[in-house]
């Protein structure tokens, strides 16, 4: 910082001084958003990012997009570069978007999936994780609803955390592989930390991981044990589909959707490592139905839960009403299909794979339409 | 630049022979074709699969008069590729798979014939690597009346595929296994006891270089009890092996055990870990085929407490528990038993 500029100040006329005083503070705030953003990506390298299958994105903070790769059994953090802010973007509206990203690859929709999908907060472009049937990934960005590119990982800009250190070493089979497979179901960043959870090919149970961003190679919270009740009388576990975090009362919550359906929720500072956490269903939300993707929108002040289902549509409920849900559930839900906890409602949009916010007021959603062909596309905060 | 994939010229099927311009060959690693060669400096080389809108991405690099394309992911077996300089066709190719390897179902566990009613976890055994993210559309549960079960097992993203993409774990649908959830009230356990069941995997299910399994394999099991008991060492008996040779180490679990199981033992003395392989010889047996011969002395077998039975109860509490019982959770990490070998 540079303090002769206050002394030259006192001397200056009145409008002088506040253009100085204005160029000063400027200068100020570059200087510290240039030292964080040297904070966050310092331990950065550059170099081959080899992603053996690309599960889970998500965004953190300028332009840092996370990616959890259960077959390395990593957490990289790629820096996209892609930071320059676009306030005013598009809506995406894309359809057959499936045949289009195939044919970016050199291949029909039929060989590949999409794995995730992220928006970049402050550039706008969709992310998507694309998976081959071979077994490869790729990242494929989507600017302005238009441009599609692949996202060439051969010179990233990277960090990465090993997840390997958190799971306990097993024997290996005759030719030295672990049976163990730990496959990241959902992640997501939310205030300095990376937070996974995943399922495991051995054992049945919900393992949750957070870990500090920058990496630190800490994972304190990798013995997490996550318990939820039904209907007051069975304790059980079980492996978490989908995630996020949400601000309620000022208190942070992680709002989780099991396998098996319940949505529970447990205050963020309940997890700590070795802890028996049983977290609070608020709500069964129907029969035929695995949770897929799931956000937190706002509007007029509140806050939404949108949720994705592999058989039911976007459910929308307010945190509110989590917030003010007391206990488990204890009451029993005879008809078939039927939900008990909180309230939700169903918004008209059925199918749909993923979802994520695109900005204050809109969110983009994978959606396979009836007549099979699968859209990404835009909705406004007129549905919350 | 050392390449050690090796190069194979491209015999396969030329569709379009009048529009071969230029010759080209495609470099092959792992049954794959990673990249098109073609002689000539070609930097605007273009390609898109026959038939598709849109040229795909790759890496065009020119090099001692050859041009190389190099797409994002290898270049999918059995279907056309056109290439183009300036919206001219200057070739087309079909990759082929040079490796005719049928993959087939080496087993599928547990062997038992006789599953219980709260039964968890399938591990299907294949020969081959195979595709990912398209299992569960060739997966079905049929009942003793030959329908099809509905919302038998949950389909997972990702699938639990080991490293090798060779041994794949499913699940049976767990909220109609927990009791009280509102799948289990409304829909019941998907497996009624004493009743008849046939596990189908389709055969159109593929191999990583797209090669179908052919055959449908079933498997027929009936549905015991419920198994509300979790699994204990105490029920465990072992067959000690002699001095002085590499004899097998025989358990005997007193009940069928999750497959999981093979990879959550482990047997030490006071000179540390004994190497070797665990191989289950069916659901109720395994056997420890030491890398040495035995000496004698006291050892130790020890067992993760995460492993499970085959309705997903672990040493240390139930799949699901019920509070109103108040069945105690054990809270060690590891159970272990002790054996002498004389």
């Amino acid at each position: 910082m540079n303090f002769s500029v206050d002394l030259k100040l006192k001397e200056a006329n009145n409008l002088t001084m506040k253009k100085n005083l204005f160029v000063s503070l400027f200068a100020i705030i570059l200087m510290f958003s240039a030292q964080a953003e040297d904070d966050l990506k310092a331990k950065f390298k550059v170099g081959n990012l080899e992603i053996k299958a690309m599960n889970a994105l998500d965004f953190g903070p300028e332009g840092i997009l996370f990616i959890g790769d259960s077959e390395n059994g990593k957490v990289f953090a790629l820096d996209t570069k892609d930071s320059k802010a676009n306030a005013e973007a598009a809506d995406f509206n894309i359809s057959s978007i499936d045949q289009k990203v195939a044919e970016l690859l050199g291949t029909t929709p039929e060989n590949m999936t999409i794995s995730d999908l992220a928006v970049n907060p402050i550039s706008k472009s969709v992310y998507l994780a694309v998976t081959h049937t071979n077994g490869s990934s790729v990242l494929v960005k989507i600017e302005d609803n238009e441009q599609m590119s692949v996202v060439d990982l051969s010179q990233a800009s990277f960090d990465e955390q090993s997840l390997e250190d958190a799971v306990a070493v097993d024997a290996k089979d005759r030719r030295g592989r672990s049976l163990r497979k730990w496959a990241i179901s959902d992640l997501n960043y939310s205030n300095g930390k990376v937070m996974l959870t995943g399922l495991s090919n051995k054992e049945f149970g919900s393992t949750f991981r957070a870990m500090p961003f920058p990496f630190d190679g800490d994972q304190k919270m990798s013995s997490l044990e996550i318990y939820h009740a039904a209907h007051g009388q069975y304790e059980t576990d079980s492996p978490i589909k989908a995630f996020t975090t949400a601000t309620m009362a000022g208190k942070d919550y992680v709002v989780a959707s099991y396998t098996c359906t319940p949505l529970v929720i447990f205050p963020a500072s309940d997890l700590r490592a070795g802890e028996h956490v049983k977290g609070r269903t608020v709500a069964e939300l129907g029969n035929w139905n695995t949770p897929l993707d799931m956000i937190v929108m706002q509007k007029d002040g509140a806050s939404y839960l949108l949720m994705a289902n592999s058989a039911r549509s976007v459910m929308k409920i307010k945190l509110e009403n989590i917030e003010n849900f007391s206990g488990s559930l204890t009451e029993r839900v005879e008809e078939r299909s039927g939900t008990a906890g909180v309230d939700f409602i169903a918004l008209p949009f059925v199918n749909v794979l993923q979802l994520d916010q695109l900005d204050d007021k809109r969110f983009v959603m994978l959606q396979r339409k009836a007549d099979g062909n699968l859209q990404l596309w835009t909705a406004n905060n007129r549905w919350l | 630049m050392v390449i050690k994939a090796f190069l194979v010229c491209f015999l396969g099927a030329i569709l379009h022979v009048s529009a071969q311009e230029v010759s080209f060959s495609l470099i092959r690693e792992n049954q794959s074709a990673k990249a098109l060669q073609v002689t000539g400096d070609l930097p605007n080389l273009k390609l898109k699969v026959a038939g598709a809108t849109n040229f795909m991405a790759g890496k065009c690099t020119v090099f001692n008069g050859q041009t190389t394309f190099k797409p994002y992911i290898p270049f999918t077996n059995g279907l056309t590729y056109h290439a183009y300089v300036q919206d001219r066709l200057v070739c087309s190719f079909t990759p082929t798979n040079d490796d005719k390897s049928m993959p087939t179902i080496k087993a599928v566990f547990p062997k038992a014939s006789v599953l219980p009613e709260n039964f968890l976890k399938f591990y299907i055994r294949f020969t081959e690597p195979m595709e990912v993210g398209k299992f569960y559309d060739y997966l079905h549960l049929y009942n003793q009346e030959g329908e099809e079960v509905d919302r038998a097992f949950i389909r997972l993203s990702p699938e639990l595929w080991n490293e090798t993409r060779t041994l794949l774990t499913v699940w049976i649908e767990p909220g109609r296994i927990k009791r009280d959830l509102g799948p289990n009230r409304q829909l019941g356990q998907v497996l009624e006891k004493n009743k008849t069941y046939r596990l189908v995997i389709d055969g159109r299910f593929r191999s990583k270089q797209g090669i179908p399994l052919g055959e449908n394999y079933k498997k027929i099991f009936e549905v015991g009890e419920r198994d509300e008991q979790k699994p204990t060492v105490g029920n465990w008996k072992i067959e000690s092996p002699t001095r002085n040779k590499q004899e097998r180490l025989k358990i005997y679990f007193g009940e069928a055990m999750d497959y999981a199981v093979t990879q959550m033992l482990k047997i030490s003395n006071e000179r540390g870990l004994i190497e070797g392989v665990w191989v289950m010889e069916n659901d109720v047996t395994i056997q420890f085929i030491p890398e040495n011969a035995w000496k004698n002395g006291s050892y130790r077998l020890t067992v993760n407490g995460y492993a499970e039975d085959l309705a997903g109860n672990n040493f240390h509490r139930l799949f699901d528990v019920d509070l109103l019982k108040s069945e105690a959770e054990d809270v060690e990490a590891n159970w272990s038993v002790a054996f002498e070998v004389k």
